[in-house]
């Protein structure tokens, strides 16, 4: 059984019912862009994985973790404003905001920024240990216990080539 | 970056297989670092996945 790495939830959920002013407890993830440290208007935005981006207002005293975290994927918890007839989030106060790394079982915890860093092909090579491929013989195989036999393994072809159209 | 080369799912399949039909792409592999993407990857453990 492969476990993938987990990906950012959505919307983790309300916790609990609306309070004033129609808003309710939220916790969201997503990555922190576009923030905005003008006093009495500061705001972010929230890039959750699926779904359009959601503005996040925050207090001065969060500043220096919201600048801090910009760019990063971050879990943020605070109360959001609801669109009466759609019932979309239209925007969040926030109250606490922390870092998210993926965690997940046979993999390495991975630093989110680690993924905005682009690191050359030459690089990646040297931190791996790969080196230059000397005789195709040398890795000629090296995997087919992987398919059971000559038709799995075409199965296997097929099946990767029919989602890949799927998703064009 | 002409010294590597990226290669496609299927190409990799052929390799790992044992299959004939990556020979024909030997001399575009031998003395090149050879390299895959994350969607190559991600083809090859969903395959691994639905075949139990």
């Amino acid at each position: 059984m492969i476990e993938t790495p987990r990906q950012p939830a959505l919307v983790v959920g309300a916790k609990g019912p609306a309070t004033g002013g129609g808003r309710i407890p939220l916790t969201i993830e997503g990555r922190l862009l576009m923030a905005d440290f003008r006093h009495d208007g500061e705001r972010c935005r929230i890039h959750p994985p699926a779904g359009p981006p959601i503005v996040c207002e925050f207090d001065e005293a969060l500043g220096d973790r919201v600048y801090a975290y910009l760019r990063r994927l971050v879990r943020v918890i605070g109360e959001a404003a609801q669109e009466p007839t759609s019932g979309q989030i239209s925007s969040i106060r926030v109250t606490d905001i922390e870092p998210l790394s993926i965690d997940a079982k046979g993999f390495e915890t991975v630093s989110a920024e680690a993924f905005w860093q682009e690191p050359s092909l030459a690089q990646l090579a040297a931190e791996q240990g790969v080196q230059p491929l000397r005789r195709l013989e040398d890795v000629w195989g090296r995997g087919a216990d992987l398919w059971t036999d000559e038709a799995d393994f075409e199965v296997f072809l097929a099946a990767t080539r029919s989602r890949r159209a799927e998703d064009a | 970056m002409a010294d590597t080369v990226v290669l496609d799912t299927d190409l990799v399949s052929f390799i790992m297989k044992g299959h004939g039909r990556a020979g024909k792409y030997r001399r575009h592999l031998e003395g090149k670092t050879l390299a895959i993407s994350f969607m190559t990857v991600g083809e090859l453990f969903k395959g691994a996945y639905l075949a139990g």
